[in-house]
Order: structure tokens, then sequence, then C-alpha cells
């Protein structure tokens, strides 16, 4: 009902959308429609030229609670700030990171880092928001994320598989649909090891999974002949759909038994080590986007306790992730994010943690076209300021959305009518595209 | 002209005796709506036969499908006025605030998986049940909320403001779009580009509740220790001795104090400050300078006259629900009929603007009319709508297509919304399904036990609390210090490799904190007893009435009596016989713990949850239900634990099924339960044959090929 309603809708906003685009915007000529409900209209002209042979798809990781960079990606060796973590060289020439990531630090040569990541959102919840978003989190609007928007700029590659998976057992996702059509909201998997819920036949053979099919055929044949609607409708090709994924060779995808016990380990075998797994095979078979969480990084407290802890969960899915996509000759079309909401205090407080800290933080970027073994930005020898570079999270998600070949300065109308653009007018840091 | 002078007669007539013009009215309204029809040459559908529409009232009115018991008795009952008695009886009934709190909770975002939100939001959500079971009138309801003040135990209304805390200008820009249908976000940041607002006109609104303040209360307690604070630094004492001699951060512990014992009790309550609304840094019209302050005064309407009020939020208040206001009673009258009808006479139900025309004019003042006629007893105004004709006939077969206005032939076509759906399933399940409630003593013992923290504290004299803040200080500063030794100690043990002893002491360090916490909670409580008590809430939030008294709920299923394995069995038969049941009784009260009506659930469901796949609303925005077909749906439909939960030895489904005695009378107790109605000749042919098929697992086969069926996902 509701989505026929909005269509009626739409008719009167499209028709007053291309009064309003002459009237306020100066164009008088609406662009090709994107699809889906919403509207595309010409934003200001960035002048950048469209990325040549863009990402493909993309792995989000996505470090919750706010990872501290002075022990992981922006260490300060000799300084009274970093307590006891010391740096190790890195397979990039130069680059040092924590000691707490040695196989990650192998890796650096297909990695960018960005130290000087600057934010104002100081609280998670509006810091989470901000990263997956590029927006302020208002009480009046939800946006969408970067795999929304991927799809809607780009759609599907895979039409049995959901063009966006997010994986990981919050209890709230940012960054997904937003106000974009339901259809762009994730997937999304708590346990990495369970499939795709629901997949399997439950307690029944084939033969009579198919006649009970038949059965609610026949059930509905009235049903049908009598309401031929467009909702009606869509309830057929759900179950069309639903029992084509069931038979599909692509739901394989989402199976990890498919992987070596010596895979798994590699990975390692807790939820983040397999979700990086799943992701790789989820990309694999050509979804879009794909994100998984690792929380924990919240380390008010025992911070040279804690983050050892989580970083050894990280370095081993990092390295592992990154090695196999490039391994397989992946890394030239898939992109791989690390983010977080702010870095934590470089003065260490009385519990032995780090409190949140949005004014200086590091986040990396690899693959697809993106420059390896650099480091962007520059933090004082404190860490506690940004002193070369400073990148907004916006900036970052435009960097993320231009490699993915989005159009930066394309307008999408809400339905509300308000105006938004991928990455809210960040700039992308071109110096980080080989 | 004409026209509106007949409304107004009417009006006068209607008023004083609501429920005796019942039937006038509703006979009125169809009027209206014939009169649309004919205009457009448009034909009314056929009236519905008691069937279609028994099902069709019970979802709309409490949300679910009727249990077998309700229907048989309606469908036999020979009282020619039974469908009016009906829908009297569901209005009243317990299951009618279940649905419609599922209504207001999306409109309302009640959003409890929000952290520290959680408290206020299940106070705001039992005081939305109490309002629709005590049947407040909508504007006392409004008005309620929007001037929320005092503490969730007494006023769960407070988590309207909770719901926006520290987004004041958002929590406005939602009033008006929820209550007076009007957008004026976008006035936020700059003129409306598409309606008329100015951004002063939004500070100008937004200066009447920007006061409003649901942050962490100041208690005067609070201030105690700030002065106390102030007080060290000023004599340079920003640390304290101890014991043995060392030096400790006196000034940083006591904050960390005060924060731990009031962090349980942060978010109780609201109040009205004096804080004064200021225009953005970026003001770019000539008519204020940037950063001015901004005086309150109404959007539209009857101006407000702030002298005459002590208060902003209550000249709010009295502007925002007044029947003067000329948005206020059309949007709910709008969005009633909506509910009922499928279709708003105005849609989309909130984005008026001047030019606004219902599409059916006269019908819609008239409703205004009746709304305000009624005193804005929004179940008096839905039994006018429940007993038009027009609900009674076949639901609508045609595609509105874009751009088509909807002539009302019947109400729209709909799928069940996730609650529904969810609620039917329940129903099918469980005895008493509207008086399950399990969670509801625990919810209301968290709420007392905040209640009991606060007093604990406030009560104190000044000398008591300082005193228990110095105390706390010095248990605080003890921990830090020993911080320091174990991080110490950690560091020797990890750059030694003795990594099971680092951990023992990493666990130690990490305890620090939580071992603090817990003996400064001890010192506070004393000898108190803290514990909540669910008992001294039940009045609080309405549940001491004719409607619903606490003896109604219940708290845990029955569990029908275990049957004895056959005699004649086989030693190995009897094990796989009790085997079964075993599982059978294991699957049931692992389902069973759950199978409580959407309303009972946390607000929303969590992540994952039936209700979530269905679109239930993740109640971030206004209204963000979805009725969208999606894979995940048909996935859990198909191999989920639905059908298995319903084929169950102890659902209500089955022992139905297990009283009737030949197939077809089984097949007609599964037909009546899940679709309620009698399965046609053709129907209860086919199913006699997979009956004769199959056997015992046919009404399994046919039990799930009705959950999976277009005939029970819509309603007709």
């Amino acid at each position: 009902m509701k989505e026929l309603l909005n269509n009626a809708d739409e008719f009167n906003r499209r028709r007053f959308l291309s009064n309003a685009a002459m009237s306020f915007l100066g164009v008088g000529v609406m662009p090709a429609v994107v699809g889906g409900r919403a509207q595309a209209a010409l934003g200001p002209d960035l002048g950048l030229p469209n990325k040549v042979a863009p990402a493909k798809n993309c792995i989000y990781l996505y470090m919750n609670g706010g990872m501290t960079h002075m022990d992981t990606f922006d260490t300060k060796p000799g300084h009274e700030n970093q307590g006891p973590v010391n740096s190790i060289k890195t397979s990039a020439d130069g680059v040092k990171i924590s000691e707490y990531l040695p196989l990650t630090a192998k890796q650096m040569h297909n990695v960018a880092i960005v130290n000087s990541m600057s934010s104002t959102a100081g609280a998670h919840e509006q810091g989470n928001y901000l990263a997956h978003t590029s927006y302020e989190q208002r009480g009046t609007i939800r946006h969408p994320g970067m795999g929304a928007w991927l799809l809607k700029f780009r759609g599907r590659l895979n039409e049995n598989l959901p063009g966006s998976v997010f994986i990981g057992g919050n209890s709230r996702i940012n960054g997904g649909a937003g106000f974009f059509e339901s259809a762009l909201e994730p997937l999304a998997i708590n346990d990495p090891n369970a499939g795709l819920k629901n997949s399997k036949l439950r307690n029944v053979t084939e033969d009579m999974f198919e006649h009970r099919l038949e059965l609610a055929g026949k059930l509905d044949a009235a049903f049908h002949n009598k309401y031929d609607l467009k909702q009606v409708r869509a309830y057929n090709s759900m179950y069309d759909d639903a029992v084509r994924i069931m038979s599909s060779r692509d739901l394989e995808a989402f199976d990890l038994r498919k992987e070596s016990e010596q895979e798994k380990e590699r990975y390692g075998s807790d939820p983040f080590g397999q979700g990086c797994l799943l992701a790789r095979r989820l990309v694999e078979h050509d979804v879009r986007f794909v994100e998984v969480n690792l929380g924990g990084w919240d380390t008010h407290n025992g911070n040279f306790v804690n983050v050892p802890q989580r970083a050894e969960v990280l370095d081993r899915a990092f390295s592992a992730l990154l090695s196999d996509l490039e391994r397989r000759g992946m890394l030239n079309d898939t992109m791989v994010v690390l983010a977080t909401e702010f870095g934590r205090t470089p003065r260490i407080n009385q519990n032995a943690g780090r409190d949140h800290y949005p004014k200086a933080y590091s986040c990396l970027l690899a693959g697809a076209g993106i420059k390896g073994g650099v480091k962007y930005g520059k933090t004082s020898e404190t860490g506690e300021e940004v002193i070369e570079n400073k990148v907004s999270p916006e900036d970052f998600n435009a960097t993320i959305a231009y490699n993915l070949g989005l159009p930066l300065d394309q307008i999408i109308y809400s339905p509300s009518r308000r105006p938004f653009t991928v990455a809210h007018k960040g700039a992308p840091v071109m110096e980080l595209f080989s | 002209m004409k026209l509106s002078a007949i409304v107004l007669f009417l009006v006068a007539a209607c008023a004083g005796f609501a429920a005796a013009a019942n039937q006038d009215a509703s006979g009125k309204i169809e009027q209206y709506l014939e009169r649309g029809r004919q205009e457009m040459g448009v034909e009314a559908n056929p009236p519905i036969g008691d069937e279609v529409f028994l099902r069709r009232i019970y979802l709309d009115v409490i949300g679910r499908v009727p249990t077998l018991d309700e229907a048989k008795s309606f469908l036999a009952s020979a009282d020619g006025d039974k469908r009016s008695k009906l829908i009297d009886e569901l209005l009243e009934s317990e299951g009618y605030v279940s649905h419609f709190f599922n209504y207001w909770s999306d409109i309302l975002r009640v959003n409890e998986s929000i952290g520290n939100n959680r408290l206020p939001a299940s106070a705001h959500a039992l005081w939305l049940k109490q309002a629709l079971r005590s049947n407040k009138p909508y504007d006392e309801f409004v008005r309620d909320m929007i001037t929320a003040r005092g503490y969730i135990w007494e006023n769960g209304a407070v988590g309207y403001y909770q719901r926006d805390r520290g987004m004041q200008l958002d929590n406005m820009s939602n009033t008006v779009r929820i209550f007076l249908g009007t957008r004026l976000e976008c006035a936020q940041c700059h003129n409306h580009p598409f309606d008329k607002w100015t951004q002063m006109d939004y500070y100008e609104m937004a200066a009447f509740s920007y006061g409003m303040d649901a942050r962490d209360y100041n208690s005067p307690n609070r201030q105690l220790v700030s002065d106390y604070q102030r007080e060290m630094q000023k004599k340079g004492k920003m640390s304290g001795d101890r014991k043995d001699g060392k030096k400790y951060s006196a000034f940083q512990a006591s904050r960390r104090v005060v924060s731990d014992l009031y962090n349980p009790v942060r978010y109780i309550a609201s109040t009205e400050t004096e804080r004064d609304v200021r225009l953005p840094h970026d003001y770019q019209y000539g008519d204020a300078k940037p950063k001015d302050e901004v005086e309150a005064a109404a959007m539209f309407g009857t101006e407000v006259d702030l002298d005459k009020y002590d208060s902003r939020i209550e000249a709010y208040g009295d502007w925002f629900t007044s029947p003067d206001n000329p948005r206020f009673t059309l949007v709910i009258a709008n969005r009633l009929w909506k509910e009922v009808m499928g279709v708003g006479l105005i849609e989309p139900v909130d984005e008026l603007m001047d030019a606004t025309e219902a599409t059916n004019p006269q019908l819609m003042e008239f409703l205004v009319q009746r709304m305000k006629a009624l005193d804005y007893d929004m179940k008096a105004f839905l039994r006018e709508l429940y007993n038009t004709p027009t609900y009674q006939r076949e639901a609508d077969d045609e595609e509105i297509l874009p751009g088509m206005v909807y002539y009302f032939p019947g109400p729209k076509l709909r799928r069940l919304s996730a609650e529904q759906m969810w609620d039917s399933l329940v129903a099918l399940a469980v005895p008493e399904p509207d008086f399950y409630m399990p969670n509801l003593s625990n919810r209301l013992r968290q709420i007392d036990e905040a209640r009991q923290i606060y007093n604990n504290l406030e009560d104190r004299s000044k000398e008591d609390f300082l005193d228990l803040v110095k105390k706390g200080t010095e248990i605080y500063a003890v921990n830090f210090n020993k911080t320091e030794e174990l991080q110490k100690k950690f560091n020797e043990l990890r750059d030694a490799k003795k990594e099971d002893e680092a951990r023992e002491v990493g666990r130690e360090l990490s305890g620090l904190r939580n071992d603090s916490r817990r003996r400064l909670q001890k010192l506070a409580q004393g000898d108190r007893e803290m514990r909540g008590d669910p008992d001294a809430l039940y009045a609080v939030f309405g549940m001491d009435g004719e409607q619903m008294k606490k003896e109604d709920i219940v708290t845990s299923l029955p569990q029908a009596p275990k049957p004895e394995a056959d005699p004649e069995m086989s030693k190995e038969e009897k094990k796989r016989f009790y085997d079964e049941m075993g599982k059978e009784i294991t699957e049931w009260r692992q389902a069973a713990s759950q199978l409580m009506r959407a309303s009972e659930l946390p607000s929303p469901a969590p992540r994952g949850h039936f209700l979530r796949e269905f679109g239930q609303s993740d109640r971030e925005v206004i209204e963000n239900a979805s009725d969208s077909a999606s894979v995940p749906q048909a996935l859990n439909l198909l191999n989920g634990t639905v059908t298995e939960t319903l084929t169950n030895r102890n659902s209500v489904l089955q022992q139905n099924l297990s009283k009737a005695e030949t197939p077809e009378e089984k097949v007609e107790s599964i037909y009546l339960s899940m679709l309620t109605r009698l399965p046609d000749e053709s129907e209860m042919n086919l199913l006699l044959d997979e009956v004769k098929e199959h056997g015992a697992a046919g009404y399994e086969n046919i039990v799930w090929a009705l959950v999976n069926s277009q005939n029970f996902r819509f309603v007709q």
C-alpha cells in the first residue's frame, strides 16, 4: 500500500521537482533518473575528472568504539603519551606501526594510512553515524550509507544475492538504506558461520517442500485472480527469488564450510575473522559492499591490556584479508577500508585508559588503485593535533566514493525534498590514488 | 457555502450526545463518500459478508486475527446489530491498546534500543498504553507529551522529550510534523525552499520548547558538589593525602564519584528551563543578526500572548492543541481516516501546505467537525468510521497509479503490518494473547529502582551527601593508585612473555573500576533496601482499572498434559515417542518465552527478529514501518520455525485441531483459525485429498501452505 502511494506522490514530486530545479537550481533539464524514488539533480561542479577504472566493490571494516590511533597506526616512539607500546618496521619503507600489529606490518605496502583524520563528533552514536553517512545525526531523517549510495548509482552485480551485506552483532546499523528505498538495506548477518538465515529446508524433504509450494499456490489461485495488484505480485516474485536463492550455487557464498580449516584459522576463529573471510567470499560472488564490525575499542580503562587483545584479532583478519585478496588478484578492483568514529586521548588517564578523541585519529584505505605504502597527513609529536593535511570524515568518504566511481556532485533528493550528495561535499584526497 | 451551513447545523445537532449520534454520523460520512464517487463515476464495491468483516475488524481494531472461539461465537450470532456491538467490544478491549500502541510508537519513535534511553522509552511506552487504555482525549494526549515535565515514575510522557535529548530543535520539527502535519525541518538552516516558512518562523516556533531539558537533571545536591569542587580548586587542594603518605587527585576522583552515583538516574526527567534559543551563527537574512535571541511566536493561527503565561511550554501546549489551531484537528482526523480506510483524504498526511486540498473536501471538513464535536475522543471517532457502509465493503482491487485519486469504493487492500502478522501467529499459538505480559513486571521494577536510587541521593542532608562524596573519593583514589602498580606489573609480565600471569593481572586491572563502582554503590545504599517494586507502579500506569487489572496479567503459559505412550508399543517405539515429545516440549518452551504480542516485546524488536524482517519500524524516523516484500521474509516463512510452533502439540491451533474429530472438522478448524472463514467446496476437496494422501503430515502441510499464502498476508 505504502509503496503504491509513494508512487503516486512520486508523480507529483517529479513534476514539482522539475519546476523546482528550474527555479532554484538553475537547471532546466532533469538528468536521467537514477532509479527508485529519490530524484537526482546536478549539484555544484567539483571539477573532478571521472575516475578511470573505479573499484568494483568494497569491504568496509569498522572499528566500533573508537580505535586508539596512538597504539595502532600513529605511534609516537619515545613520547610519554605513548605508554608501553613500541613501534615496528613494516613492508613499506619508512612506515612504522604499532608492535601490536606484526602481521599487518607485512601488508603495509598495500595500504595507505591516513593519520590526519579529524572530526567534531565525540560521542559514539554521533561519531559512528557521521563516519558511516557523512552527515550529522538528526532526529528528522536517516541518511544512507556508502553501500546504499553505491547500489543507488551503480546497481547490483549479482541479481541472486543482496547488493550489500552487514556483518556484526550490533543492535543498530548505521549507514543502511537511509531514506532510499528499503531494497537497498543491507542484509544483516549476526553470525558469519550460520550462513544465510532460513535458506535451508527445515525438517522436510525436497519433494515435500515442492508439494507444499504447489499446495500453497493452489490455495492462492482465487486470491490472485481477484487481486492483480503490484503489491500482491511483489510477493510472488519474492517467493520466486527466495526459492531461486535456496537452490542457487550463489548460496555457497554464505557458506564458510566451503573454506579449509587452515584458511579459517588464518583469518581467526573469532566472529570478526570469520566475518572478514565471509566478506571475501561474498565479494568473490559479486556482492558490491560488505561491512564487517569489530567492537571493543572503547578503552577508557586498561587501554594497554585491552588494545593488544583487540589488535590481535584485527591483525590476523586484516592481514589475512589483504594477502588473500592480493593472491587472488582481487585487490585490483576491491577496495578495503578500515574506519572508526574517533581516536583516543593521547594522554593516558588515571585508569590507564584513553578517552574519546575526535580531534585526531587514523583510518586506512587499500586496494583498487589506492597508493600503497604511504602515510598521509601528520599529527603533532604528542599525537594531539593534526598538523598536516587534515581529513574530515566527509573527505574520507568522498575519497572512498570517488574511488568507487560515484558522482560526488550529483544531488539526490530525499522524499522530503531535501538535497543530499554521497559524501556531503567532502573533497577526495587525490594524492591517495596511484 | 451551502455545504458548510449543513455541516454547522449537523455539528450543533450532534454535540452533546455523541454516542447516540454515532449511526447518523456514519451515515453522513457515507453520503459524502457516495457524492464523491458519483461525481467521478466510481461505483462502490459490494458489501462484505460476516467472515470477511470479522477478520478485518479484528485486525484493524485489535491487531490480530480472532481466535477460533471468538470467530465461532460471532458467526453463530443471529443478532442483527452484531457488527456494531463487536466494534464497541473490540474498542474497549486490551487488544485495542496493543494494536494502537504499535501505530503510535511508529509515529512517536518510541525506542527502547538506545542504551541510555531504555528506561525513559520504557516509561513512555507504558504511558502510551495507559493513555490508549483510558481513551485519553487526543488533545490532552498531545498536550501531556509536548508539555511533559517530571520524573518517569510519575509521568511517563517525559519520554517524549527524552527521546530527542540534546536535539531540541529536531524535537520541535518532529512535533510540528507529527501533530500539525507540516514540514518545518528545512527551515532550520535556511528559508524553506518549497514552502513559505522562513528561518525566523522556525526559530520563533523553537523558542517555545527550547527550554525543555531532558539531559542530566540538575539536582540541588549535584550543585553542592560543584561548589565543593570549586572550593577545592580555590584552596589548591587538588590532591589529597593518603594514609600511606602518597597523594591522589581528589578533584578528578570526586568527579568520577559523582558521575557514577548519578549515572543510573541520569535520564529520568524533563524540566523546563529559562534557556533562550538563538539564531545560528550563519543567519543570513536582514530581519535579525546571527546569534540574536528569538522570542517565541506561533507559526499560524491565533497569536500567543506570552505575558499571560508563566511558562512558555504551557503557552505552546495551549496554542498547539486548541481547536482553533487550523491544522491540529485536521491532521488527526485525516490520520485516523487513513488508518481505517488505508488511504488518507490528504496524502501524505504530514506535508500540508496552504494549497493542500483533500480529495473530498466536504468529507474532510465534516470529519474535522466530528472530531471537535466528540471532544477528541479517538475511540468514538474510530467507531463512526468502522460503522460506515464503505468500511464494510469489499477491499478494492484496483491499482492506484501515480497521480490517481482514490474515491473509496471500499477500503484499500492491505498487507498485514509486521505486528499484525506476528500478533496473529501469537494468537494462533498461545491462549489469552492480549494479556500475556511476562516482561511487564520487570519493566516496572526497573523504573521503580531508578526512583529509589534517585530518592536515596536526593533525600540526604547537605552534610550527609558531601560525606558520601568524600568517602567515595577515598575509595576511588586508592584504586587509582593500584591501577598504576598493576599496569606496571602487567607490562613487566608481558615483556617476560608470561602470558597467563599477565592475563590474570589484566583482568584484575580491568575489574578495578567496577570494583570502585560496586563499593561506592554499597556505601550509598547503606542498609537501605533498593530493590525496585513493580507493585508501586501498576496504578501509575493504569493497570488497576475496569479494562485491566494487575490480576488479569498472564505471566506463564500452560502446558498441555503429557500423553502416555501406547502400551502396545515396543520398547523402541516408546523411546522414540518420548524422545519426540521431549523435543517438542523444549521447542515449545523456547518459542513460548518469546510468544508475546509485539507491544510486549522491546520497541523495536531486536534486529533480525521476525517483526523487523516483516518491516517493523526501527523507530529511528517517523512512520518508518514498511510493507514491502523481501526475500528474508519468504525464507523465514518457508524455512523458519513458524509452522513448527503452530503445529506444536501445545499450541492453541494444535489443541483445537486435536479436539476436532473428522478430517472435515479439522480442516474447518484450521481455516477458521487462520483465515477466519470456512473453506469453499473446491478448497475442501483439495484439502481432504491432501489429508488422505499424507495423513497427519497433511495437516502440517496445510498450516504451512496457509502461513505462506497471500490469503493470510493480506486483509481483504
